[in-house]
């Protein structure tokens, strides 16, 4: 692994355009997470090379989804969705890694700036609500997606070899959502950001799975039709197989 | 061994829904439910978004109640007549059930509205049941059976339209069944069920049926109800995961040929007073869930 790394991290240097050194030089290990039948989650290498030592904070976001959010409020004991609250373009994944805590090698503006970590996320509702109320609808949201392990705080640690050298492991979990995933390396010295990069990650089903998937969607009564199909086939076939007996 | 749910999007081990299939299956061959009531509530606990485990869970049905209805044939305790007219009425109060939910759709309040039904079906069903199947398992264990009439006479069958029901030995009105099957219908179409659980009580206790032939009789007719559902659920929400469908078909396949062996050597009151049983249960954990704080009073909704 690592020596795979060093060759992906020559031909890098040795891709770099001539002149003027770039400060940032990043990429993955793989540009195409396929869902096949076996998927149980994937683990992406985020690495690169930097030309001074610096402070790195990289950010995993996934497309942007409609989210639903319900409050729940109990009517004589029991328990109902009170309000709901509906927010367009949640991103549908956040993760991020950085080399020490946020606090210590972020400026707080420049945080709020580029959005890294959960409290700064860009989430948007769609309905009006008071500026306090507002905030409690997004830290809801914010923990149900930490629940369900599709916001992550502070990932994974971004390990910096020689002040030079990084990498950091990012995990997807099963739950995913396909799409196109944005990986940004943020590189900051003290506390300002110096320079960054962006590298596209696409999650997608193939093969089976993407096949149903489609079919499911697309033409939904022929699906249904075929599922019908099959199960009535097995309920048979396990008839004859146990009446043999 | 972990695999991928195309439709449910999440992954998932492959014994853990074999097991729960053919947990279920037992279930379906000896009380002749469909378990929809339980499967349900058990995939959306594993992790299955609920809206695909409703739609799942009534195609897996479709193969179980079709090698149940199989094994029940030979034997003669399906009666055919009595399940179409049952199935006349499911069809149109399901039809009329599907349009009622879309209406509380409308309305926002629709997965409140289903827990209320479902905690208020399987408490009234299940307690009638425990109290019944209690009642008779006591006084059969306290002297010899006593020979009853066949079945008590009240209004119901002072109703037009008679009809003659060989394998079951009744001769009433055919608005009787006709109504079971549309009230359960409507029913089963809201809590996105097949209905065995309902069906099963309401043709012993209201139409009168001998157990043996209730069983085959009600598998006979969730085929149906269940093809409709699983195509309209399909077609409408593509929430139908063939690959979760058939991992828990394969389990109950297996598991309704055990059920049907095992249910063949008990005694009618005996399985009914465990059918009760295990509704009552259901029942209860759901009006318990119904009054619990949940564990953060804001929850992500389900974008199907």
């Amino acid at each position: 692994m690592i020596r795979l790394l060093a060759i992906a991290l020559l031909a890098l240097l040795a891709s770099a355009p001539q002149g003027r050194a770039q400060e940032l030089l990043a990429d993955v290990s793989e540009h195409l997470v396929a869902i096949t039948t076996g998927f149980d989650g994937a683990r992406i290498l985020v690495f690169g090379a930097l030309r001074e030592p610096a402070d790195l904070v990289v950010v995993v976001r996934g497309p942007a989804r409609k989210a639903v959010m319900h409050r729940k409020g109990a009517v004589a004991g029991v328990w109902v969705n009170a309000a709901t609250m509906t927010f367009p373009q949640a991103p549908s994944f956040y993760a991020y890694a950085s080399n020490a805590p946020l606090d210590e090698i972020v400026d707080p503006a420049e945080q709020r700036r580029l959005r890294i970590g959960l409290e700064d996320l860009d989430l948007q509702p769609s309905g009006r609500a008071s500026p306090n109320l507002l905030a409690e609808w997004r830290d809801g949201l914010v923990r149900a997606k930490e629940r369900i392990g599709l916001y992550v705080e502070q990932a994974a640690p971004v390990i910096v070899l020689g002040g030079r050298l990084f990498r950091s492991n990012l995990e997807l979990p099963t739950n995913v959502p396909t799409g196109t995933f944005l990986i940004d390396v943020y590189v900051f010295q003290d506390g300002l950001n110096v320079a960054a990069q962006t590298i596209p990650l696409a999650v997608s089903k193939v093969g089976l799975e993407a096949f149903l998937y489609n079919l499911a969607h697309q033409h939904s009564a022929l699906y249904g039709l075929a599922a019908i199909f099959i199960a009535l086939l097995v309920g048979w076939i396990a008839h004859l197989l146990f009446r043999r007996r | 061994m972990q695999i991928y749910l195309p439709v449910a999007e999440i992954s998932l081990n492959v014994f853990l829904l074999l097991g729960i299939g053919g947990l279920i299956g037992v279930l379906s061959g000896m009380f002749g439910v469909g378990g929809g009531f339980l499967m349900t509530p058990l995939l959306m606990f594993i992790g299955v978004p609920a809206p695909v485990a409703v739609g799942t869970q009534a195609n897996s049905v479709i193969a179980t109640s079709v090698s149940g209805v199989m094994a029940h044939w030979p034997r003669g305790n399906v009666d055919l007549k009595m399940g179409i007219v049952l199935l006349v009425g499911g069809l149109i109060g399901s039809s009329i059930g599907i349009v009622i939910f879309s209406w509380l759709q409308t309305l926002g309040q629709i997965d409140f509205v289903i827990q209320l039904i479902y905690v208020a079906t399987l408490g009234s069903v299940g307690s009638l049941m425990l109290l019944e199947s209690g009642r008779a398992v006591f006084r059969r264990k306290r002297k010899a059976p006593t020979r009853r009439k066949l079945h008590q006479h009240h209004w119901i069958h002072g109703l037009p339209f008679k009809m003659r029901f060989r394998k079951s030995r009744l001769y009433i009105s055919a608005i009787v069944p006709l109504l079971v099957g549309f009230v359960v219908g409507i029913l089963s179409a809201l809590m996105g069920i097949g209905g065995g659980f309902l069906i099963v009580p309401a043709m012993i206790y209201i139409l009168g049926m001998p157990t043996t032939v209730v069983i085959g009789t009600s598998l006979f007719q969730i085929i149906f109800t269940s093809i409709n559902v699983t195509f309209l659920q399909a077609w409408e929400n593509q929430t139908v995961d063939v690959v979760l469908a058939l991992l828990l078909l394969f389990g109950s396949v297996v598991g309704a040929q055990i059920g049907t062996r095992v249910g063949a050597k008990l005694q009618g009151d005996a399985l009914r007073l465990m059918l009760a049983l295990l509704v009552v249960g259901v029942g209860l954990k759901l009006t318990f869930d119904l009054f619990t704080p949940p564990v953060d009073i804001y929850e992500l909704g389900v974008s199907y």
